[in-house]
C-alpha cells in the first residue's frame, strides 16, 4: 500500500510534526500532501495522517490539562457534530477517486495556508470581579474563566453554538476526506464565532482533533486503508517530532515558522492541482 | 442547546473585547450551581480599594482541577508512551507479527480519547451534570457508528 522506505517515513513525520507544532498548524496537514506528492495514493496517506493527528493530540494532552485551559463540555458538544462529519467523509474518501482526493487535499492545503496568515484571535479581558474565580470550566455550561497571570482572570462564555457546529461538521468531513485533524478550522471557529479565548480554543480543538481522528481510524481500520508498518513509522517519527517542537517552540518566532509553512503549503496545493 | 450555550437561560455575559460591559450576573448562576469564587463574593472578606472598590493585593486562589484530573493526565501519558513504544515494537518485530503489533497500536490511539470522555461522563454523573452526561453519551454513539460505517 505504502512503498517508501520507513527511514523515509520516520523522517518525514518526524519534521513535518516539528514544523507543523512550531507553527501551530499540526503535522498533518503538511504530512500527507507530502506523501501524495511522493506517489502515495491519497486513500492511504489520509489515515497515515489521521495516525499523525491522534499522536499528536494525545501528546498535547496532558500539558492542555496541567495548565487548565482544555474546556471539555464545549468539545464534547461540538465533537457530536465534527465526529459525525468525520465518519461520512472517511467512508466517502475510500469512494472517491485518487484526483479528486488530491484536488481536495489541493484546496484545504490552501485554506489552512490563508488561516495560518489570517490569524490574529479576539482577547478577552481580564476582570476584575473574577479574581478570585479558579480557572478551568464551570459546571452545566458551556463557560469558564482562564488564568491570564497570577492574579488577572478572564471570564468568558461560548456563543452561537449552532453556527459553531455546523463549521466543526465541516471540519470534520474534510479531516476525515483528507486525513487532517482539521484544528485549522475548529480554532478560529471557536474563536471568532463562539467568541471563546483563542488559548482555551486551540486547547479544546487539540482534545476534539483526537476524537474525530478516533472516528476516523474506525472508518479506516475497517476499510482495510491502514498500512500499520507504515504507520508506525508515522507515530514514531511525529512523537519525536512533536516532543522537539514542543521544546524548542518557545525559542522561535512563531510568526516567522507560521510564514514559513504557509509558503510550504501553497507550493504544495500549486504542485497537486498541476501533477493532480 | 441553546444558541448561546447557556441551556436557554437569557445570556448577560458580554466578555469579549468587542463587548466588554461591566456586569455583575455570571452565566453559571442561571443554573443554580454555586461556584467558590461565588461564595468567596457573597462573604465579602475580599480587599477592596476604597476608591475603585476593584479587588487588591489578591493572589490566585488554588486551583482544585488540577488535582482531579491528575488520573486523566497519567492515563494520557501512559497511553502516548503504549502507542510510541508498540510503533517501535512494529518496526523491529519479524514480519510475521508485525499487523498484530501495528492493531494494538491503533487501538491504543482510539482508545485514548474514548476512555477520557468515559472518565468525563462518569465524572459529570457523579456532580449531577446530567445534560453534559447525555452529551457525552450522544458523542460515543457518534464515534461507534465508525464500527459499522465501511
Amino acid at each position: 500500500m505504502v512503498d517508501l522506505p520507513i527511514a523515509l517515513l520516520i523522517g518525514l513525520s518526524f519534521v513535518t510534526a516539528l514544523i507543523g507544532t512550531l507553527g501551530g498548524l499540526g503535522g498533518a496537514i503538511l504530512l500527507v500532501p507530502v506523501l501524495v506528492l511522493l506517489g502515495v495514493e491519497p486513500q492511504f496517506a489520509a489515515p497515515l495522517g489521521i495516525l499523525s493527528v491522534a499522536a499528536g493530540s494525545l501528546a498535547a494532552a496532558p500539558r492542555h490539562l496541567d495548565d487548565g485551559v482544555v474546556h471539555h463540555r464545549l468539545g464534547v458538544t461540538l465533537e457530536i457534530a465534527a465526529t459525525a462529519g468525520a465518519v461520512a467523509g472517511a467512508a466517502v474518501g475510500g469512494l472517491i477517486s485518487s484526483t479528486v482526493l488530491s484536488r481536495t487535499l489541493a484546496v484545504v492545503a490552501l485554506l489552512a495556508a490563508i488561516s495560518g496568515v489570517r490569524r490574529r484571535g479576539l482577547r478577552n479581558l481580564p476582570r476584575a470581579e473574577f479574581s478570585l474565580e479558579e480557572p478551568g470550566e464551570w459546571p452545566g455550561t458551556l463557560s469558564g474563566a482562564y488564568r491570564l497571570s497570577p492574579t488577572e482572570i478572564v471570564p468568558y462564555a461560548a456563543k452561537r453554538v449552532p453556527t459553531a457546529l455546523a463549521a466543526m461538521l465541516v471540519s470534520g468531513v474534510i479531516s476525515g476526506l483528507a486525513g487532517i485533524g482539521g484544528g485549522f478550522i475548529k480554532t478560529p471557529a471557536m474563536n471568532q464565532i463562539m467568541t471563546v479565548p483563542v488559548r482555551v480554543a486551540a486547547a479544546t480543538s487539540t482534545f476534539t482533533v483526537g476524537i474525530t481522528a478516533a472516528a476516523s481510524l474506525l472508518v479506516f481500520s475497517g476499510q482495510g486503508r491502514i498500512d500499520y508498518r507504515a504507520g508506525a513509522a508515522i507515530i514514531v517519527g511525529g512523537v519525536l517530532g512533536g516532543s522537539v517542537g514542543a521544546r524548542f517552540g518557545r525559542s522561535l518566532h512563531p510568526d516567522l515558522t507560521r510564514r514559513l509553512l504557509t509558503v510550504m503549503l501553497v507550493i504544495i496545493s500549486v504542485i497537486l492541482v498541476v501533477t493532480g | 442547546m441553546s444558541d448561546d450555550g447557556s441551556g436557554g437561560a437569557p445570556h448577560r455575559d458580554e466578555i469579549s473585547e468587542v463587548e466588554a460591559e461591566a456586569d455583575a450576573q455570571l452565566p453559571g448562576r442561571d443554573h443554580g450551581l454555586a461556584r467558590p469564587a461565588d461564595l468567596d463574593r457573597s462573604s465579602e472578606t475580599v480587599p477592596r480599594d476604597d476608591t475603585s472598590g476593584d479587588v487588591i493585593g489578591v493572589g490566585p486562589a488554588p486551583n482544585h482541577r488540577r488535582g482531579r484530573q491528575r488520573f486523566l493526565i497519567v492515563y494520557l501519558r501512559v497511553t502516548l508512551i503504549g502507542a510510541f513504544l508498540i510503533g517501535v515494537a512494529e518496526l523491529l518485530l519479524p514480519t510475521e507479527t508485525q499487523d498484530e503489533a501495528g492493531v494494538v497500536m491503533v487501538a491504543v490511539l482510539i482508545a485514548a480519547p474514548l476512555g477520557r470522555i468515559v472518565w468525563l461522563l462518569v465524572r459529570w454523573l457523579r456532580i449531577g451534570d446530567w445534560r453534559f452526561a447525555l452529551v457525552g453519551a450522544v458523542l460515543l454513539g457518534v464515534v461507534a457508528t465508525g464500527l459499522i460505517v465501511r
